[in-house]
């Protein structure tokens, strides 16, 4: 488990994250979300003891990092996959890391291996596009074959090949009762890979919560309705509680305040014949803007673009 | 540390403008003496060759390539960025610039006792026999062992520097500049220069290989005073890096 406990970090008089605590659990993909800027990778390198906190602490398994006997083999991390001499072949750079952390040589061929960069690993990574960058990047995170996972918007630079690729690699790992903590501004994607959400906008904790029940309570949920005789339905609808919206082309109705298995129960009992009832959800965008709003409203106007 | 050390050897060794540095150093440190030596041939002159001659461009250029190599060996970790994964793999930060500084340190020592135990044959081979002065491993132990010692020293305030500034620009431009330049405009300043001169390391440095002063400056200590000065002076740049290094955000 990772344990943030009232983390603080000021650049100067900005405060970047500002009194943040949660906890990250092994066995899912826990998402890390908030704008560009909102503080996702100092806390990431505050949990990795890159940057030092104002005030608040960060524990992997109970112990601070600069603590951990060979840290690389407990924790992976995936930062800035630029961060590779470029004159060094790719193996040579995760040879000094295995070395450092005395992981047995063998281990390098075989995250080569794993992220497909067998064939260049004599390369020098300078080279490298930036997707194969990622790929590098990812080999370092594995090196040590880490309980605990840490990428920074891991799916940067890569195609959709290799979008669907890293997604696969998270779940198995997570799979596997590894805890992975991967950011990103990209929320469809973490609609699609992470099953739990910890949502930061401008360094304050927005939500904390599986990301179908950040959805549910974020967003008003819908139901649309099609049916033959719409009068008969919305009379009964609206008497068991229901508020309605007639749709534009006067065919469909949008329920709200009633569940699909209610609806379905009030117009057997009135005898009406449907066509279609179809949960509207709000996405996950919708959530996070709602979400967002009050939080963003305290930051001057040029700060407050949301990359979504 | 020995995890440590060994990954600095592979970040060292896995990169090939290191080895062209020590090909330079070689070249460096076998050419001025080599020149010296053909130079005393000259029968108009009555010049003769020494230890301290046959081994000029080991103290000379030679050191100046080693403290290039120590700051870009230390700044190239921030211009790539590597050096956040350094930490992330020895959050013991000062172990990382302990390691650089033993392993870098070693090579120059090893590399300045190598160079001198050829360049003083290859001198005298060269140079005419009555144009021998002191020269001969018979009296060369002490200029050898300075030579190893202020090699490493160099290395260790070329790592500091570059610790401190960062910046490969920089650190370059400091080590490269600093014999060069910075000590002798120094000791040429009007007035307070002359009071300055005894007290700049590398002009201490070179008291301590040669054993002589140079410039006509008035040194307040002899030659293990120079050697002991510009130890001191190196060591305390090099833990003024390593505080840095422990105190920086990375």
């Amino acid at each position: 488990m990772i344990q943030i406990q009232n983390l603080t970090k000021d650049f100067g008089s900005r405060t970047v994250v500002d009194n943040l605590s949660f906890e990250v659990r092994p066995g899912v993909v826990t998402g890390f979300l908030g704008p560009n800027g909102a503080g996702k990778s100092t806390t990431m390198r505050m949990i990795l003891g890159l940057d030092r906190p104002t005030s608040g602490q960060a524990f992997i398994d109970g112990m601070r990092y600069r603590d951990l006997p060979r840290p690389l083999t407990m924790v992976g991390a995936l930062l800035d996959a630029r961060w590779v001499h470029g004159q060094r072949t790719a193996r040579a750079h995760l040879a000094w890391l295995a070395a450092s952390n005395e992981m047995p040589r063998r281990r390098v061929d075989e995250v080569l291996d794993l992220v497909g960069l067998t064939d260049v690993a004599g390369k020098k990574a300078g080279s490298f596009s930036l997707g194969m960058s990622q790929r590098l990047g990812l080999a370092v995170a594995l090196l040590g074959d880490p309980r605990y996972l840490l990428l920074d918007e891991p799916d940067n630079g890569l195609d959709p090949e290799g979008i669907v690729w890293i997604r696969r690699i998270m779940k198995r790992l997570a799979a596997q009762g590894r805890t992975v903590f991967v950011s990103s501004h990209l929320l469809a994607e973490m609609a699609l890979t992470a099953d739990h959400l910890v949502v930061i906008a401008a360094g304050r904790l927005i939500a904390d919560m599986s990301v179908q029940a950040f959805i549910a309570d974020s967003a008003i949920g819908s139901i649309r309705v099609r049916a033959r005789d719409l009068g008969a339905l919305s009379e009964a609808l609206t008497i068991a509680g229901a508020s309605l919206e007639r749709l534009e082309d006067g065919l469909a109705l949008r329920v709200h305040g009633l569940s699909a298995e209610q609806i379905g129960e009030v117009a057997a009992r009135v005898g009406a014949v449907v066509y279609e009832i179809y949960e509207e959800h709000g996405s996950l965008e919708e959530a996070f803007m709602r979400r967002t709003e009050d939080t963003l409203q305290y930051r001057s106007a040029d700060e407050s673009k949301v990359a979504v | 540390m020995i995890s440590t050390l060994r990954a600095e050897q592979i970040k060292l060794t896995s990169l090939r403008g290191s080895w062209v540095a020590a090909a330079i150093f070689v070249f460096l440190s076998l050419a001025f003496g080599l020149g010296n030596a053909y130079l005393v041939n000259n029968p108009a002159q009555d010049f003769t060759i020494s230890n301290t001659g046959a081994t000029e461009g080991i103290r000379g250029l030679g050191l100046t390539v080693l403290m290039v190599l120590g700051a870009v060996f230390i700044t190239q970790e921030y211009r790539s960025g590597t050096i956040r994964l350094s930490f992330q793999a020895t959050p013991e930060r000062w172990r990382i610039l302990a390691a650089k500084g033993l392993l870098l340190g070693g090579v120059g020592a090893t590399g300045a006792v190598l160079m001198a135990v050829v360049a003083i044959p290859l001198a005298a081979l060269v140079a005419d026999p009555e144009r021998h002065g002191d020269l001969g491993f018979g009296s060369a132990g002490g200029t050898i062992g300075a030579l190893a010692i202020t090699c490493a020293a160099a290395v260790l305030l070329a790592l500091g520097i570059g610790a401190l500034v960062r910046s490969t620009a920089v650190a370059v431009a400091v080590v490269v500049l600093w014999p060069a330049i910075l000590e002798s405009t120094v000791a040429h300043l009007p007035r307070v220069g002359e009071h300055l001169a005894p007290f700049l390391p590398l002009g201490n440095a070179m008291l301590g290989i040669t054993g002589k002063s140079s410039k006509n400056v008035d040194y307040h200590w002899g030659q293990l005073g120079g050697l002991t000065y510009f130890l001191c002076f190196a060591v305390a740049v090099f833990l003024a890096g390593i505080w840095a290094i422990e105190r920086r955000d990375a």
